[in-house]
């Protein structure tokens, strides 16, 4: 008799843990939401660079790579997102939308409600680093009337993280710039080889700048003296406090533009609002100084004053 | 009692000044560490210091400054988001990456946190104060932190003098001592528990009393498991992580250990469907209970003894930052133990699992040894006249010693998983469960229980240096799933392998053999000495696990909290502790505890090495001669030990 209680008392007690885990999360909680708001998990995991939707646990977050979400919501719906973070602090914002930036602590979920009053795609970001695919960490967010045909946003430049490099390679400045390049993930701002085309929400110049054309930008007026740069990196020569002039034109000022974008890249800037009263543009350059040696920027430097065609006739 | 033949005039008196002369010695020898402590120069100085945070640790992992010293810092960081949280003073600032600014809060003035790109604050206190991390930043967020020492560090000279006090006063003793002879360890006082408190006693014959413990701790360990699998994959906000290697970790060491013996073995939940497969019962007792064992095999003879924990434990501990940090791998780890324990119980008769393969087993046995309780017979010569031997083969109240041991010729704690049982089945009520001084089981045998308590002591080194300490790069080695840095790894590995199974064995055997020579008595062998001298590791390996467990408990207990409310970190709330931000308990404080918990592990190493040494020589000289070399060993690993804490 009792033998037989404590029987059905262990597995009584035994059931109550995975029937009370599951009973309180999909049937409990739901309704502690208003009826009317759909509920949306947003999951942010740094080793993907990704806001995912899919469910990230103990079992799947050392190996899998998870989809980037794209939210797809009806015009007039009100939607509650949750954010969880997987990992590291991640910020999620939709500047178009002016919805957040909301910070997104590891170990406690944020919620914010959006309400899908206007149509259209919008992108959005993680906007606090989280390591090395951070600058991936984008996504669209598409909103369509009911009825119409959902829009396909534009491709996003770089829309995964391969967070396999390669070797670092040693000897050409200008491979090595190339190789930090696409490391530190300067593409998805500045475009695939520094060709631009990025989008910066409410920044003055509409786009991120490109890196095409920082040859003309530093005022080098020939590839002779392009050449010559190129020569003194590879040296490892520091172009900045560098005193007799090499063999360039007009050698003082593109030092001193040499330096002064080496001096741009490490500290980093703010980007300027075309609308002042707007939201803050999504991209900002990040200060590198903690990342990229002196060296290390020169040869970035280097690879896009490679980067430039030079015209033959001048 | 010991002869006092020579010291017939007022014995109580001359102890009284013994105990005081050696308190005061104690205390002299701190106060000269006061005074030695290096003051630095004056302070006022101003410091401008940029301290740079990566996963996981800060560049400078170590700052020393001079009391008085105006700090003025700038952080950084070089992957992700970061905190850095200065204990003591009252700084806290969140860090990101790419940005100059960062933003600071003082916790006691307000929760907001305002964006600066400087913060500075007068360091007015002395000691050792940590600054940690308090974003959750990875995997090894909890241990990443570096050390601002304030000189002058009185608290690490202070205990380093009494460190070296204690071993100067225990000279002062044996010196002292004026017993002709020294005589085996005296009997000690003995509290019949359950002669005391009939309620105890009420319990312990109660059959329900172990399910009752195991049941609710099996529910436990499923929500464990449900939470690794299919929790939050950040460690600190999943139960499994908080509620054992944070939470239970510390009750077992500091309290149920010292004070249960190896109750943790009547509770565990592990062996739970092995036994009942067993038993056929979860509560009553089958009337064939002497013949239960029949079909099931006895534990190979060659594997009867507790290597296989040793070895286990190590493989284990290898792979700690892994397993403490990682729901998944400790979820996996803790259903492995089940289903092995389940799986041996099918084939083998008694607990074998528990004793020679459970991991965790070996050193609650090896510190059972030092707790101050006991299951004894209450008159041994009762039991070797019994006829029933019902605490071996069982009897209706209860089955037959599970843990294959004879209760009534129990005479230490290692092997005895305090089921009660025997309690239950004596006929006689012989049986009982007593209090005792604390270190009263004092003799290693066996090569295996010595070394494991060289593995103990190793790995509180290797833990002090891996979790607590600042230093990026071992981290880096021991978290080898997320780095990947397969030498370091290797390294790292190969230092905890050989530091616990050769380095520290061949200091204790070195140690045996210098001591051997010093107490000239030839008939002693270097092995004798080896073995029971393992003992005093045991005292000493206790106190330094506790010492290294608190930091655990007060750095991280709003984590348990949090996770009690939140077990899988999904967001829920269910007490309205979810929320709780992580600060961490009297951080600047706890070499106060670790201090006093470090010299009373030296003591107890040292009384108990005197008393095991007069057990093998009657001469006090030649006594204190043969333990000259291991107190010094033990004293040099403590030194470590408060360097690693403190200095
Ligand atoms: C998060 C997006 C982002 C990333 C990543 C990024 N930048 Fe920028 N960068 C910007 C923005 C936005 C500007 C424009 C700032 C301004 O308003 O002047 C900029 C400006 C620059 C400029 C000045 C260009 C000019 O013509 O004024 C240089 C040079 C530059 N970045 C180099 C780099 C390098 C090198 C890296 C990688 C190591 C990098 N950036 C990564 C967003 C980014
Ligand atoms: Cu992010």
């Amino acid at each position: 008799m009792k033998e037989r209680f404590a029987r059905l008392g262990l597995i009584f007690l035994l059931g109550c843990v995975p029937v009370g885990v599951a009973g309180y999360e999909c049937l409990y909680r739901p309704s502690t939401y208003p009826s009317e708001l759909r509920v949306i998990d947003l999951t942010g995991v740094a080793n993907s660079g990704t806001w995912t939707l899919e469910p990230v646990d103990g079992l799947n977050y050392w190996w899998k790579q998870f989809e980037p979400a794209t939210l797809r919501l009806t015009l007039g719906e009100r939607v509650l997102l949750r954010f969880h973070s997987a990992d590291v602090y991640h910020q999620f914002y939709i500047p178009a939308l002016d919805f957040g930036p909301f910070s997104v602590k590891p170990g406690t979920v944020t919620e914010a409600e959006l309400n899908a009053s206007q149509a259209g795609a919008f992108e959005y970001y993680c906007t606090y680093m989280c390591g090395g695919c951070h600058f991936y960490m984008r996504g669209w967010v598409i909103v369509t009337p009911e009825g119409e045909e959902p829009i396909e946003p534009d491709p996003i430049q770089c829309p995964i993280c391969l967070p396999d490099f390669g070797e670092r390679p040693t000897g050409d400045s200008v491979a090595l710039g190339e190789f930090l390049y696409r490391q530190s993930g300067c593409g998805t701002c500045h475009g695939i080889e520094g060709e631009g085309g990025v989008a910066n929400y409410n920044y003055v110049n509409d786009e991120v700048p490109s890196h095409d054309e920082t040859a003309t930008k530093i005022f080098l007026r020939s590839e002779e003296d392009a050449e010559v740069l190129l020569g003194l990196i590879e040296e490892g020569i520091d172009i900045g406090s560098l005193e007799d002039s090499p063999d360039i034109g007009g050698f003082a000022i593109v030092r001193a533009r040499f330096q002064a974008a080496v001096d741009l890249i490490q500290q980093g800037k703010n980007a300027a609002r075309m609308d002042l009263e707007g939201p803050e543009p999504p991209l900002q350059m990040p200060m590198w100084k903690y990342k990229l040696s002196n060296q290390d920027t020169a040869a970035i430097m280097g690879y896009f004053v490679s980067l430039y065609e030079w015209d033959e006739d001048e | 009692m010991q002869s006092r033949s020579s010291a017939p005039a007022k014995p109580k008196a001359w102890n009284w000044f013994r105990c005081v002369t050696f308190i005061s010695v104690v205390f002299c020898c701190s106060l000269a560490g006061w005074f030695i402590a290096p003051t630095g120069d004056g302070g006022g100085a101003v410091r401008e210091i940029e301290i740079i945070s990566q996963q996981y640790g800060f560049v400078p992992h170590r700052l020393v400054v001079n009391q008085g010293d105006e700090l003025r810092l700038h952080f950084a960081s070089q992957d992700v988001v970061h905190g850095i949280f200065f204990e003591g003073y009252d700084t806290e600032a969140i860090v990101f990456p790419g940005k100059l600014d960062f933003q600071v809060r003082h916790p006691s003035v307000s929760d907001q946190y305002e964006y600066q790109t400087e913060v500075s604050f007068v360091v007015d206190q002395w000691g050792k104060f940590r600054y940690r991390c308090s974003v959750t930043c990875g995997a090894l967020h909890p241990f990443m932190q570096g050390e601002l020492v304030v000189l002058p560090n009185y608290p690490f000279w202070v205990g380093s003098g009494g460190l070296i006090g204690i071993l100067l006063g225990a000279l002062f003793w044996v010196w002292t001592d004026r017993r002709r002879e020294v005589s085996p360890a005296r009997p000690a006082w003995r509290l019949d528990l359950l002669h005391r408190f009939p309620v105890l006693n009420w319990l312990a014959r109660r059959r329900w009393i172990q399910f009752a413990l195991m049941a609710p701790g099996f529910a436990f360990f499923l929500l464990f498991l449900a939470a690794g699998f299919w929790g939050s994959p950040i460690g600190s906000r999943n139960i499994i992580i908080t509620f054992v290697w944070i939470l239970w970790w510390f009750l077992l060491i500091t309290l149920l250990l010292p004070f249960g013996s190896r109750i943790w073995c009547a509770a565990c939940p592990f062996p739970l469907f092995g036994d009942w497969y067993q038993r056929r019962r979860l509560l009553g007792v089958r009337k064939d209970v002497g013949r239960i064992w029949k079909g099931f095999k006895h534990w190979p003879k060659r594997f009867s003894n507790i290597w296989m924990q040793n070895l286990l434990f190590l493989s284990m501990c290898t792979f700690s930052a892994l397993l403490v940090t990682r729901p998944v791998v400790s979820a996996f780890v803790l259903s492995l133990i089940v289903v092995a324990a389940t799986v041996v119980a099918l084939r083998f008769r008694y607990r074998s699992f528990c004793n020679y393969v459970c991991p965790v087993s070996g050193f609650l046995s090896l510190y059972s040894m030092a707790s101050v309780v006991e299951v004894r017979p209450r008159d041994p010569v009762r039991c070797d006249s019994c006829r029933s031997k019902a605490c071996r083969v069982g009897s209706e109240k209860g089955w037959g010693c599970p843990w294959a041991q004879t209760p009534g010729r129990l005479e230490r704690n290692n092997y005895c998983g305090m089921c009660l049982e025997c309690i239950k089945t004596c006929a006689g009520e012989n049986m009982t469960v007593r209090a005792r001084p604390f270190c009263s089981d004092v003799h290693i045998e066996r090569f295996d229980e010595a070394w494991k308590a060289f593995i103990m002591i190793s790995l509180a080194l290797v833990y002090s240096v891996t979790l607590l300490g600042p230093w990026a790069t071992v981290k880096s080695w021991a978290n080898i799933s997320e780095v990947g840095d397969w030498q370091g790894f290797s390294l790292y590995a190969l230092i905890v392998w050989l530091g616990a199974l050769a380095v520290i064995p061949a200091i204790w055997a070195l140690s045996a053999w210098v001591g051997r020579a010093l107490g000239r008595e030839p008939s002693i062998s270097v092995k004798t000495l080896f073995l029971r001298y393992s003992y005093l590791l045991v005292p000493l390996g206790l106190c330094a696990w506790v010492a290294f467990s608190f930091p655990l408990i007060l750095v991280n207990f709003t984590h348990i909290l949090a996770t009690a409310s939140d077990p899988m970190g999904w967001g829920w709330d269910l007490l309205g502790t979810a929320g709780i931000s992580w600060s961490p308990l009297w951080p600047e404080y706890m070499v106060y505890i670790q201090i006093p918990i470090l010299l009373l592990g030296l003591l107890f190493a040292l009384k108990r090495g005197y008393g095991l040494a007069g057990e093998l020589y009657r001469d006090r000289w030649k006594a204190l001669g043969s333990l000259i070399p291991v107190s010094s060993s033990c004293v040099v690993i403590l030194l470590v030990f408060l360097a690693l804490f403190a200095g």
